[in-house]
């Protein structure tokens, strides 16, 4: 536990250092990354003017890329904003696009790269109280109605919350983005070995969650990442 | 290399739970954003270097504004200068019919009858105070077949303004 604290503090500096900005005219591992995709087609097409393009390529990734930043910041308006920021970051440099990067990894990198500028900006969601609607929101059919499952969803996100953020970051870009550690690691600037470690003690943290069948091991969870 | 994590039971569990959506105003408001956008044209070098190009042509602007009077400045005493340039630009916009008008006008003034003294007339200081009523009078001067008066008066446009009086057919 001690070395994955050490571990997010190093990774902390790292970000400061490396992440000036919400911005990605550059990209200096995009040659290293996967070439053309689909996603990247239809970003493209945008690019040349297509709206139809950027209306499919948006609704593809909108609600992940939601979830994503509604668990990092663990406040609803503040990821709205952050939401908003980063689609329009992307707008924005549509005309410099270039099909040299896998386009989920290109769009989380200027979410997390967001996400980071936000949190400096604003500390609001950084270790203060999750929001508590975060707990009970849910959209669309699911089944909520069975009361186990509804717990179970709580007791995940409360003890989600209370992961240190790049705990929680990995874990969200591996289950929201659907990224593998290489791509995760290009997103956080992290090393690969790094962010497995990180996805390795968040998976655990979140088992011992759930297996503890109450909220008393997430309430030490949030003690340990304090 | 194995990229990707071995599925596990914690990554299923959260998917099948975490099923938020964005909200439907925030996708309206960037698909709308993405759309006004797609409209702007890209490629051309007015569409890369906009402030460039505002920059160029403002200090364009800024020196024609600027070394123009200066290169017309006249060596007597001007006509309202700042007017006639005024005058000139909105006769320009105007059009020639509203100089036509203005000529009409400015023939009207002008006596006809015995020629010897026609050709010693002028424009009178009220045409020449601007740009647009100078130009009607040689205009209206020409139109008389007062030709002399018309080539004086068009020396004396010169003279002040540095450019020729524009010909109004």
């Amino acid at each position: 536990m001690n070395s994955a604290i050490a571990d997010g503090s190093a990774a902390r500096i790292k970000h400061k250092k490396s992440l000036s900005h919400c911005a990605l005219e550059t990209v200096p591992y995009a040659h290293r990354m996967t070439p053309l995709t689909t996603d990247s087609a239809l970003m493209l097409r945008y690019r040349d003017g297509d709206v139809g393009a950027f209306d499919a390529l948006y609704h593809r990734h909108n609600d992940a890329l939601f979830r994503y930043l509604l668990r990092m910041t663990r406040n609803r308006a503040a990821a709205e904003d952050v939401y908003q920021e980063v689609w329009a970051r992307l707008i924005k440099a549509r005309r410099n696009y270039r099909r040299t990067a896998k386009f989920s990894t290109y769009l989380y990198r200027i979410a997390h790269n967001c996400f980071i500028d936000s949190l400096r900006r604003n500390r609001r969601y950084d270790g203060g109280a999750p929001d508590t609607a975060l707990n009970v929101a849910d959209a669309g059919p699911s089944p909520e109605h069975d009361a186990e499952r509804a717990g179970m969803r709580k007791r995940l996100i409360a003890a989600l919350n209370a992961l240190p953020i790049e705990q929680r970051d990995v874990f969200l870009l591996h289950e929201e983005a659907g990224l593998g550690l290489e791509d995760i690691a290009h997103v956080t600037g992290a090393k690969r070995e790094t962010v497995k470690s990180r996805l390795r003690y968040a998976n655990r943290k979140l088992r011992a969650v759930l297996s503890a069948g109450d909220d008393t091991a997430a309430r030490a969870l949030d003690g340990d990442a304090q | 290399m194995t990229d990707q994590q071995p599925p596990n039971d914690i990554g299923r569990l959260y998917r099948s739970v975490s099923n938020e959506a964005a909200p439907t105003e925030l996708n309206e408001t960037i698909l709308r954003r993405a759309a006004r956008d797609a409209r702007r044209p890209r490629g051309s070098f007015l569409g890369r270097w906009p402030a460039l190009v505002a920059t160029s042509v403002t200090a364009g602007a800024c020196a024609v504004w600027l070394l123009g009077p200066m290169h017309s400045a006249p060596t007597d005493n001007a006509p309202e200068q700042t007017r006639a340039v005024e005058d000139f630009a909105a006769a320009a916009a105007d059009g020639r019919d509203r100089i036509r008008e203005i000529g009409d006008a400015a023939s009207a003034q002008i006596p006809a009858g015995d020629p010897s003294a026609a050709q010693s007339l002028h424009c009178t200081p009220e045409q020449t105070a601007t740009l647009v009523a100078w130009s009607a009078c040689i205009a209206a001067l020409r139109d008389q077949g007062r030709d002399t008066a018309a080539s004086e008066e068009m020396q004396r446009f010169f003279s002040v303004h540095g450019v020729k009086a524009p010909v109004i057919e």
